[in-house]
């Protein structure tokens, strides 16, 4: 069988207007004489290019503006947004976050908050369903300047009523990223970050909220271990994707101290 | 201006293109609100004498096929997801040139994504071939090649009859 003078790639070209001016009076020529060639034009441009431009430009209106609009903007604030892990998780997380409102203590104070679909009563629950959506690359690129960690500190513990302090944990393989102020229905809430040498985001909780003291305890949420603990009347926890007996041991330094 | 400004007038063509990969609402709307978080993750990495969009779009396509296509795939092999109906408009409530239009969009959602993706990015997004093969980091003959092939699907399509509500769970993903 003879192969076809001009290829589909040509001729597709000719019907969207793409080809050379000497193409196209090759292409119109021969399909005088060619009607196997004349159907193949016509197959291509049974549908035309202003056919597919405006069905394309009809599904624009189609998209669900509204809940995406939402979504962005209760993003947006914030470049450290943690990713979502799995597809599965994301949409659990846009529907589940709890009622957390985040400032991210750096140069400037940013607020943002999270949306609440669902009422979290536990703020465990509700770290946790925040923390599994941190990643590595949530906090990869975070550069820490040491020389502004005091300023940080000062900044989270006026914020927070709570005498925090950032962890050196670096025996454990854990480096710190960051302190952020979060609130949990009307609480504050401290969050330091932290990045194992394996790639998991770790992060320490308190709550500034009286409750009665409490030694630490072990949990299991979301695939993430949590160990925590009410000292002083604040509750706290450590939450990460490592060893329950690596949290132990960072609880009971912290609790030293 | 923000990024999120910036985001926010181009969200309907995120969408449009979360649907060409996903085929169904639901996913598509996640997709979106993935290549958001990333975008907002990763703003400080974007490169202002870029094009935003096509800075959403590469990143868009990258996470439905690392991260997300498997799943979708898995999750509707063998049956019809219900989600799907919902794409579809109502053929009683529009005008005829919509319905067509609608009929055109249903069999374009119905080709493989390789053809989809391409028939997208040349007639939606209008991007030249060079361009949309760039994009695809396919040599641009193999783009024209897909756009050939999937525009003489769709004319056979029209002529044999479809169902406006095609079956995805015959649905493809792959290369075609």
């Amino acid at each position: 069988m003879q192969e076809p003078k001009f290829s589909d790639e040509q001729l597709v070209a000719y019907c969207d207007d793409q080809c050379s001016d000497l193409e196209r009076r090759q292409i119109e020529y021969a399909a005088v004489s060619d009607p196997e060639l004349k159907r193949r034009i016509e197959n291509i441009a049974a549908i035309g290019i202003n056919d597919l431009k405006d069905a394309f430009h009809s599904e624009l209106q189609q998209a669900p503006l509204k809940r995406l609009e939402e979504f962005l903007v209760n993003q947006a604030p914030t470049q450290y947004l943690p990713p979502k892990k799995t597809f599965g998780k994301l949409a659990i997380a846009a529907g589940l976050a709890a009622t957390l409102f985040v400032g991210v203590v750096g140069g400037g104070m940013t607020t943002w908050k999270i949306q609440s679909g669902t009422e979290i009563e536990n703020w465990r629950e509700s770290v946790a369903v925040y923390q599994m959506l941190y990643s590595k690359d949530t906090l990869a690129n975070i550069k820490v300047d040491k020389s502004s960690l005091g300023e940080m500190r000062e900044r989270l513990r006026k914020q927070s009523g709570l005498n925090i302090e950032f962890f050196n944990l670096e025996k454990f393989g854990l480096t710190f990223k960051r302190g952020q102020i979060l609130e949990f229905k009307g609480s504050r809430l401290v969050q330091l970050a932290y990045l194992s040498v394996t790639g998991q985001p770790v992060a320490i909780c308190f709550l500034a909220k009286n409750q009665n003291e409490m030694p630490m305890k072990i949990e299991f949420r979301h695939g993430l271990n949590i160990v925590h603990w009410v000292k002083n009347g604040n509750p706290a926890m450590i939450i990460g994707d490592i060893p329950n007996q690596t949290l132990t041991k960072i609880v009971s330094k912290i609790l030293e101290g | 201006m923000t990024v999120s400004d910036k985001i926010l007038p181009l969200l309907p063509r995120l969408w449009r293109f979360a649907l060409t990969l996903t085929g169904n609402n639901q996913d598509a709307e996640d997709l979106v609100q993935a290549t958001c978080v990333r975008a907002l993750e990763r703003a400080s990495q974007f490169a202002t004498d870029t094009h935003l969009d096509r800075w959403l779009l590469v990143m868009m396509r990258r996470i439905w096929i690392n991260k997300i296509r498997k799943d979708v795939v898995i999750k509707r092999k063998g049956f019809l997801l219900d989600a799907d109906a919902a794409r579809f408009v109502d053929g009683n409530a529009v005008a005829e040139r919509n319905i067509y239009l609608s009929e055109v969009l249903n069999l374009i959602h119905n080709l493989p994504e390789a053809q989809r993706e391409a028939l997208l990015l040349v007639y939606g997004e209008e991007l030249s071939y060079r361009e949309a093969a760039n994009f695809l980091e396919i040599p641009e003959g193999t783009l024209m090649s897909r756009l050939a092939r999937g525009r003489v699907t769709l004319k056979q399509q029209l002529e044999t009859g479809f169902n406006t509500q095609p079956d995805k769970s015959n649905r493809q993903t792959g290369e075609n």
